[in-house]
């Protein structure tokens, strides 16, 4: 799960004219001037020398005064990590697993053991706009180092989405609303004070910048229309839901 | 009342009615406890605060905070005569004392619960840091507002 000391910050693009008008804590603008650099709040509390809890709230404090932000990758920057990070096979395989396990199920039903000795395969997915227009290409198998591997696949012409091979997990990607989490939370614990102290403590475990990102500072203010519509956010309300009250919620 | 076999966050409610407990063994008057919230940030400290430092399975600390109109009603009430700051923060220090005490006798040795300290100027002690998130139930008490709050290490 991805926790508060995770995520990266980094001064905004107007921090110098931003910093004028603020006055801010020693820790703080140490804080701030340490971001000139990207870092997690772990790294931070490492190099600035300060406690977890008192580089959290200080960030916080940086963040609404908007003199830094959360760090976002370009798509180019999250290529590359994930290129640095995992084999090729296996970044195809976690990036396409709807389009990919159907292609491999027709061509060797009874060989699934064969499946590990493809060497390469590149798939993309397109938007369902563009797929009746551009065909997507795939390399060959390595058909004679395959015996038994019947069909080579050079080429398919992608179809809708809705008619491919649906993922095994649910979707995240669509928004949440968050009143019915928390009132279920409640619930668990109680009501009252009680299960609004399990609330508190199922959100302590969630990471506060993307809580920020999100437009949630206050979760009293949190009403029937507030949605998380960042599917990392989502993912980590309901995975401390689950681990921290045993609340478990449809994704 | 029963020490905790275990203790949780949740356990942490114990303090509402404790602080309840307190005003109106002394005053006759319960405070009356509000809606409470959850806030990111800095927590909005009143020029009085008193806080309780805990450790066990939950760390952090539970505070009381309140402004000086509430503190000379209860000067008033205890027949204290002096109005200055020292004595306003004796007695932040005082409240919060009495309630760590019981919340000792109810924790037992599953929470540590510390000697308290006060503050006179909205601040935090040195030795204590926030949450990024708060956890703040507000209360009145006869016609002056005061707010429970709890922080707690993720």
């Amino acid at each position: 799960m991805n926790t508060s000391g995770q995520e990266t910050y980094i001064q905004s693009p107007d921090f110098e004219h931003l910093a004028e008008a603020q006055s801010l804590s020693e820790e703080q603008w140490l804080i701030a001037f340490t971001l000139a650099k990207p870092a997690t709040t772990d790294e931070l509390a490492s190099a600035c020398n300060l406690s977890p809890n008192a580089t959290a709230q200080a960030v916080v404090e940086l963040l609404k005064c908007g003199l830094i932000r959360k760090r976002t990758l370009t798509f180019k920057e999250f290529l590359a990590k994930r290129n640095g990070a995992q084999p090729a096979v296996e970044k195809t395989e976690s990036v396409v697993p709807a389009i990919q396990q159907p292609v491999m199920e027709q061509a060797a039903p009874a060989q699934p053991a064969a499946a590990a000795e493809i060497i390469s395969i590149r798939i993309g997915f397109l938007p369902v706009s563009q797929a009746s227009e551009t065909p997507v290409f795939i390399t060959r198998f390595g058909g004679d180092r395959m015996p038994g591997f019947v069909a080579t696949v050079e080429e398919i012409r992608p179809m809708p989405v809705s008619a491919r091979a649906k993922p095994k997990k649910p979707s995240t990607n669509s928004p949440m609303k968050l009143r019915p989490v928390i009132n279920a939370i409640e619930t668990k614990g109680g009501g009252g004070i009680s299960g609004q102290l399990l609330v508190y403590r199922v959100f302590l475990r969630v990471p506060f910048g993307s809580l920020y990102d999100e437009g949630i500072t206050s979760l009293k203010l949190v009403d029937e229309n507030s949605m998380v519509r960042n599917p990392d956010l989502k993912a980590a309300i309901l995975d401390a839901a689950r681990e921290v009250a045993g609340v478990e919620l449809a994704a | 009342m029963t020490p905790a076999p275990s203790l949780s966050a949740e356990d942490l409610a114990v303090f509402a009615p404790l602080a309840k407990r307190y005003f109106e063994t002394l005053s006759g008057d319960a405070p009356e406890f509000g809606e409470s919230s959850i806030d990111l940030g800095e927590p909005e400290l009143a020029k009085l605060t008193g806080f309780i430092p805990v450790e066990g399975p939950v760390h952090g600390w539970v505070a009381i905070t309140f402004g000086t109109d509430l503190a000379d009603e209860m000067l008033s009430v205890l027949e204290e005569p002096s109005r200055d700051e020292e004595t306003r923060r004796d007695l932040a220090g005082e409240i919060v004392s009495t309630i760590a005490s019981n919340a000792r006798w109810h924790f037992g040795k599953h929470l540590t619960v510390k000697p308290a300290v006060a503050t006179a100027n909205a601040s935090i002690p040195a030795d204590l840091d926030a949450s990024p998130l708060i956890f703040q139930v507000p209360f009145q008490w006869r016609a002056f507002n005061g707010a429970l709050l709890i922080s707690l290490t993720p």
